[in-house]
C-alpha cells in the first residue's frame, strides 16, 4: 500500500556566497512514501526549505547548485539531472507545493479561478470549460464555501485561511503523487491552522498522496506526521517514526527541541531553550555541527564527523553518543 | 520631472507613506504601492533566507519584518550609503566629476584662458585651434572661457534654488504632517496645485511675471519645485510623530517647533539628501532650458543654455558654438545622476547584485 | 464606478486652484496691459474705455470668475499682439502638439519597455549594463541639446530627414522631433520597467507560478509583466506632463507651430492672454490626462476597485 514515491539520496545543495560555499543541504537522504506524511523539522536556516526547493529544481541559479553526487529518484528519473523543460512538466503536475505565505503567494492581478485552472490547462491540456469544472470540484474539496462565487474573486478579497485553501486546491488539481507543504500554517491563526492541518490529513487519506510537511513546530508534527526527519545545519540528525520521536528522542538536538516545547502540565518558570544559533556554514566545523551548542559534547564531537547510527530499522541518528566504543573511550 | 516623480514613488515606498496621507492625486496608486511595499519587505527577508539560507530571521518571534525595518536607524543609513558609494564605481566617478565641476567653477577667474566677455569682431566663429581650444562664438568670444564661467552660474543655480526649495518643502511638509487638520489640508492642496503644473511651464509663467533675468530664475526655481519635497517630508513626519521618542518629548512639554527641529527633521535628512542629488541636475537643466527658450538669463551672461540657444543659428557653419556648452551640461548632469544612482542602489535592495 | 466619481470630484479643486494660481500670477504683472496692447499713441480716454470693456477695473477675483465663465464658453480672451481670439490660436496649434506628443510617447514606450524587460531578464549581464548606461545617458542629455545633435547629424550631415518644419501627419517631419522628445522618457521608462520587473520577479506568487510548472519565460509573460507594468503605468501618466512640457522645447527647436511655441512667443512678446490661455490649456490637459490614467489603472489593478 505504501510505495516509494520519491527517494532522496545524499542530496547536497550548495550556495555560492561572497564569502565562500555554503552547504545549505549537506547529504540529506530520505524516502517519501505514498499515503504517508513525512515531517521535516528544524530551525530557520537548517536547510529544510532548500531540500524542498531542490526536489522541484527551483534552486536559484547560479548561486545555488545541486552537487552531481546527489540523487532524487522519482518515477525512474533522477530529478537533479532533468532539463528545465522536463522538470516543468513535473512541477505542479506530479509534484506540487504549498507555500508559507498564502497572503502573497497568489498573483494579485488574476482571479482565483484563472490561477486554479492554470496547472490544469498547462499539464492536462484541458479546455477552459473542462478545467473550470475540475477546478470547482477541488475548491469544494478544500471546503471553500460558495466555491462558484469565489471562483471569480481576486486574492485580496479572501482571508488568509481561504487563500491557503485555494493554494491547497491548486496543488491538488493535477492529483500529484507528492505534495510538499512548506510551513503552510505558519502565517495563519491557530484555529485556522487546525482546520488546514485537518484538511491536509483528510486529503492524504483520501488521495493516498505522499506529503512532505516542512515545519519548525513539533506540535504540528505530533498531530500530523507519520515519520519525521530532524534537520540541523543542512544535515538530517535524526530520522524515525513520529511517535517514537516523542517517546525516545535520541539526538541531543531533538531532545533540546522537545524540551523547549511548552507543556500544559508543566509548571516551569522559564522555557528551555537551546543556546546559540545555527552555525555559519561557510566555515564548516570539522566535527559535529551541533557540538558547540550541545550540552553532552565531548572532545571527539569537535574532532571528527559523527557517524550515522542505525538504532534499528526505523530509527537513525547522527551522534557520537551512540557509538559506544568511541564514546566510552573519551 | 519624471525622474523626480519616480524617486517620489520610491521614497513613498520607503517612508511607508501614511495611509491617510495623500490627497487627490494618485491616492489609490500610492495605496497600492504601499501594499506592494508591505509584500516586498516580506519577500526581502524571504529572499535573504532562501539565498543564503542562514539569515537571522526566526519564525514567529512576534516580530514581522516590518518591525525590523522600522528599526533602521540613521547610522545604518549612513553606513549603507557610504558603503554603497564606495563599492559603486559609477558613484565614485560621479563624485570626482562633481568635485572637478565645483573646482572649475570656484577657480574660474584664474583658469580661463581668455576674457569670456571680450567681444572681438575680427575673430568671429574661429574653429577650434591651439589658441581657442574650442573656438570662438559669433562675437569672437572664447567659448572655453565662457563655458568655464558658465560653470559658476550652473553651480549656483544647482545649489541655491534647490536648497531654498528643499527648505520650503521641508518646512511645509513637517508643519503639514505634524499639525494636521486644516493646515495640513491647505498645504497639501497647494502642493497638489503646484505639482499639477509641469514645472517648466510654471517656471516660464513665473519668469513672465518677474521678467527674464538670471536672478529671477533663482526665484522661479526656488518656488516651483517644493511640492514633492513637502509630500515626502510630510509622509515621514507622520510616521515619526507616532514614535515613542516623540511621544516622550511631547509628554515632558517640549515645544512643538523644537520637536520638529530636534526629532523630526533629523529623520528626514536621509531622504532629503537623495532628493537633493536628484534636484541639483534638474535645476541646472531647468535653468538651461529657460535660458535656451530666451526667458532666462539674458546676453551676455555666459549661461550654458543661452550659449546653445544663441549658437544654434550657426549650427551648420560652426557647430562647436552650440554643441560644446551642451557637452558641459551633459557631463555635470550625468555626474549627479551617477551619484543619485549610487545612492539609490545603496538604499534599494533590488537593484543590488 | 464610485472610485471614478470620487476621483473626478477630487480633480475639481485642483483645476480651480491651478487656474486661480495662474491667473493671479499673470495678473499681478506690473504695467498696464491696455497700454501695452494699444501701443504708445493712444489718449487716456481710449485707454479708459478699453479698460472698462475688458473689465480691468473689477477686483481680481471678479475678473477671474468672469474669465472662468468665459473659458467654459470657449472664450479665452483676445491676444494683444496677434489680434486674434486666443482659443482659435490654441485650437489651431493643438493638433500639432498632440501629434508630436503622441509620437513621442510611442517612441518612449517602444524603446523603453522592451529595453527594460530585456535588461531585467538579463540582469547583471553585459546587455543589462549596456541598456542601463544608455538609459543614464538618455536622462542626462538636455532635450534642446540632443535636438540640435540630431539636427546636425541626421539633418545636415546625413541629410536623411528635414531639419525643421512641420507638415501635419507627414512622417518625415515627425520622426526626428518624436525621437528627441521620447528619448529621455524612454530612458526613464526602461529604468523603471527594469526595477519594477525585478521586484515582481522576487515575489511569492512568481515562485508559485514556477512551482506550477510554468517555464521562466511563461512566468515573465504571464505573471510578472502585468504586475510589473502597474508602476510603469503610473510613470507613463506622469509622462504626459513631461511630454507636453518637453514639447515646448522640441517645438521651438524644430519650428513646429504647436502650443509650446505659442507660449514661448507669448512670453517674448509679453502677450498675457495668449500665455495664460496656452498654459492653462496645457495644464488642464495634463490634469485630465492623469485622471484618465487613474481610471484606466483601476481597471487593470483589481485591488483598487474594492479597496
Amino acid at each position: 500500500m505504501n510505495e516509494t514515491v520519491v527517494e532522496i539520496q545524499n542530496l547536497k545543495t550548495y550556495f555560492e556566497t561572497e564569502k565562500g560555499f555554503n552547504p545549505a543541504v549537506d547529504g540529506v537522504s530520505m524516502i517519501l512514501e505514498s499515503g504517508k506524511i513525512m515531517g521535516l523539522v528544524g530551525e530557520s536556516g537548517s536547510g529544510k526549505s532548500m531540500t524542498a526547493m531542490s526536489i522541484l529544481g527551483l534552486i536559484p541559479k547560479p548561486f545555488g547548485q545541486i552537487l552531481p553526487e546527489s540523487k532524487i529518484l522519482f518515477e525512474g528519473d533522477d530529478l537533479t539531472k532533468l532539463s528545465e523543460k522536463e522538470l516543468a512538466k513535473i512541477r505542479g503536475n506530479k509534484i506540487a507545493m504549498i507555500f508559507q505565505e498564502p497572503m502573497t503567494s497568489l498573483n494579485p492581478v488574476y482571479t482565483i479561478g484563472k490561477q486554479l485552472m492554470e496547472p490544469l490547462r498547462l499539464h492536462k491540456n484541458l479546455s477552459k470549460r473542462e478545467a473550470k469544472v475540475l477546478a470547482l470540484k477541488y475548491l469544494e474539496q478544500v471546503r471553500i464555501p460558495d466555491a462558484a462565487k469565489r471562483f471569480a474573486s481576486y486574492p485580496h478579497q479572501l482571508s488568509g485561511g481561504l487563500r491557503q485553501r485555494v493554494m491547497i486546491a491548486m496543488a491538488l488539481t493535477c492529483e500529484p503523487k507528492l505534495i510538499i507543504a512548506d510551513e503552510p500554517t505558519t502565517a495563519l491563526d491557530v484555529t485556522i491552522q487546525a482546520q488546514i492541518l485537518e484538511l491536509l490529513k483528510d486529503i492524504q487519506v483520501r488521495l493516498n498522496t505522499a506529503i512532505l510537511f516542512i515545519t519548525h513546530d513539533l506540535g504540528v508534527v505530533a498531530e500530523l506526521c507519520d515519520d519525521v526527519c530532524v534537520m540541523y545545519a543542512g544535515e538530517v540528525v535524526e530520522k524515525c517514526d513520529a511517535d517514537r520521536l516523542f517517546e525516545t528522542p535520541m539526538h541531543p538536538y531533538t531532545i533540546g527541541l522537545l524540551k523547549s516545547l511548552p507543556k500544559i502540565d508543566d509548571d516551569v518558570e522559564e522555557l528551555y531553550s537551546i543556546e546559540g544559533m545555527v552555525p555559519n556554514l561557510i566555515h564548516v566545523p570539522t566535527g559535529c555541527r551541533f557540538a558547540p551548542r550541545c550540552d553532552k559534547s565531548k572532545r571527539i564531537c569537535f574532532d571528527a564527523l559523527p557517524p550515522r547510527i542505525l538504532i534499528d530499522k526505523q530509527h537513525e541518528v547522527l551522534c557520537w553518543q551512540y557509538d559506544e566504543g568511541a564514546w566510552s573511550n573519551e | 520631472m519624471i525622474q523626480r516623480t519616480q524617486f517620489f514613488k520610491e521614497i513613498a515606498m520607503d517612508s511607508k507613506l501614511n495611509r491617510r496621507s495623500p490627497f487627490g492625486f494618485g491616492r489609490k496608486r500610492l495605496k497600492y504601492m504601499m501594499s506592494i511595499e508591505a509584500t516586498e519587505a516580506k519577500n526581502e527577508s524571504d529572499l535573504a533566507t532562501s539565498e543564503s539560507s542562514k539569515s537571522s530571521k526566526i519564525p514567529n518571534n512576534g516580530k514581522s519584518p516590518r518591525d525590523a525595518e522600522d528599526l533602521v536607524t540613521e547610522e545604518h543609513f549612513w553606513q549603507s550609503l557610504f558603503k554603497g558609494i564606495y563599492r559603486d564605481k559609477k558613484a565614485l566617478v560621479g563624485l570626482v566629476m562633481v568635485f572637478l565641476f565645483i573646482l572649475i567653477a570656484l577657480l574660474a577667474p584664474w583658469i580661463v584662458p581668455h576674457d569670456p566677455y571680450a567681444v572681438d569682431m575680427e575673430k568671429v566663429l574661429i574653429a577650434p585651434n591651439s589658441t581657442y581650444v574650442i573656438g570662438t562664438d559669433f562675437l569672437g568670444r572664447d567659448i572655453l572661457s565662457r563655458i568655464i564661467y558658465g560653470a559658476r552660474i550652473s553651480l549656483v543655480i544647482g545649489l541655491v534654488p534647490t536648497l531654498i526649495s528643499l527648505a520650503i518643502g521641508t518646512f511645509l511638509g513637517m508643519v503639514s504632517g505634524y499639525f494636521g487638520g486644516k493646515i495640513d489640508y491647505l498645504i497639501m492642496r497647494l502642493a497638489d496645485v503646484c505639482m499639477a503644473f509641469p514645472s517648466l511651464l510654471l517656471a516660464m509663467v513665473v519668469m513672465y511675471t518677474l521678467g527674464a533675468s538670471l536672478f529671477n530664475i533663482f526665484i522661479a526655481l526656488s518656488i516651483v519645485n517644493w511640492g514633492s519635497t513637502s509630500r515626502i517630508v510630510r509622509a515621514q513626519t507622520l510616521s515619526i510623530k507616532e514614535k515613542e521618542f516623540v511621544e516622550a518629548a511631547r509628554s515632558i512639554g517640549v515645544g512643538k517647533f523644537k520637536i520638529l527641529w530636534r526629532h523630526i527633521f533629523p529623520n528626514c535628512i536621509p531622504s532629503l539628501i537623495v532628493l537633493f542629488t536628484l534636484s541639483v541636475p534638474e535645476a541646472i537643466m531647468s535653468e538651461a532650458s529657460l535660458s535656451f527658450l530666451g526667458v532666462g538669463a539674458q546676453p551676455p551672461t555666459p549661461s550654458w543654455g543661452l550659449m546653445i540657444s544663441r549658437g544654434k543659428e550657426f549650427l551648420f557653419s560652426s557647430p562647436w558654438v552650440a554643441i560644446t556648452p551642451g557637452v558641459a551640461i551633459f557631463l555635470v548632469v550625468i555626474a549627479f545622476n551617477f551619484i543619485g544612482d549610487g545612492l539609490r542602489d545603496a538604499l534599494d535592495p533590488y537593484t543590488k547584485h | 464606478m464610485k472610485y471614478i466619481i470620487k476621483r473626478l470630484l477630487g480633480t475639481i479643486p485642483i483645476v480651480i486652484g491651478v487656474s486661480l494660481l495662474l491667473y493671479i500670477m499673470l495678473n499681478i504683472v506690473p504695467g498696464d496691459p491696455v497700454a501695452l496692447m494699444m501701443g504708445e499713441h493712444v489718449n487716456a480716454d481710449t485707454i479708459e474705455r478699453v479698460r472698462a470693456r475688458m473689465n480691468l477695473d473689477d477686483p481680481l477675483l471678479v475678473r477671474f470668475s468672469k474669465y472662468v465663465l468665459g473659458a467654459f464658453k470657449g472664450d479665452l480672451g483676445y491676444s494683444y499682439k496677434l489680434k486674434r481670439e486666443v482659443s482659435t490660436l490654441i485650437w489651431k496649434a493643438f493638433p500639432n502638439t498632440a501629434i508630436l506628443a503622441v509620437a513621442g510617447a510611442l517612441v518612449s514606450w517602444m524603446i523603453g519597455i522592451p529595453a527594460g524587460v530585456i535588461s531585467a531578464v538579463r540582469k547583471n549581464t553585459a546587455v543589462d549594463y549596456g541598456v542601463m548606461t544608455f538609459a543614464l545617458i538618455g536622462v542626462s542629455m538636455p532635450v534642446f541639446w540632443s535636438g540640435l545633435l540630431f539636427q546636425y547629424l541626421f539633418g545636415l550631415k546625413l541629410k536623411w530627414l528635414p531639419i525643421s518644419g512641420f507638415d501635419g501627419l507627414n512622417i518625415k517631419y515627425i520622426v526626428m522631433p518624436a525621437i528627441v522628445l521620447g528619448w529621455s522618457s524612454a530612458a526613464t521608462i526602461a529604468r523603471l520597467t527594469r526595477s519594477s520587473l525585478l521586484e515582481v520577479m522576487s515575489a511569492d506568487y512568481i515562485r508559485t507560478a514556477r512551482e506550477k510548472g510554468l517555464l521562466r519565460y511563461q512566468v515573465i509573460m504571464g505573471h510578472a509583466l502585468k504586475n510589473a507594468f502597474l508602476p510603469v503605468l503610473t510613470v507613463m501618466t506622469i509622462q504626459i506632463a513631461s511630454l507636453l512640457s518637453g514639447a515646448v522645447i522640441t517645438e521651438t527647436i524644430f519650428g513646429i507651430p504647436g502650443i509650446g511655441r505659442i507660449a514661448v512667443s507669448a512670453i517674448q512678446t509679453r502677450d498675457m492672454p495668449l500665455l495664460q490661455g496656452s498654459v492653462m490649456f496645457t495644464t488642464i490637459l495634463i490634469i485630465l490626462g492623469n485622471l484618465v490614467a487613474d481610471v484606466l489603472y483601476s481597471f487593470i489593478d483589481p485591488r483598487i476597485k474594492y479597496n
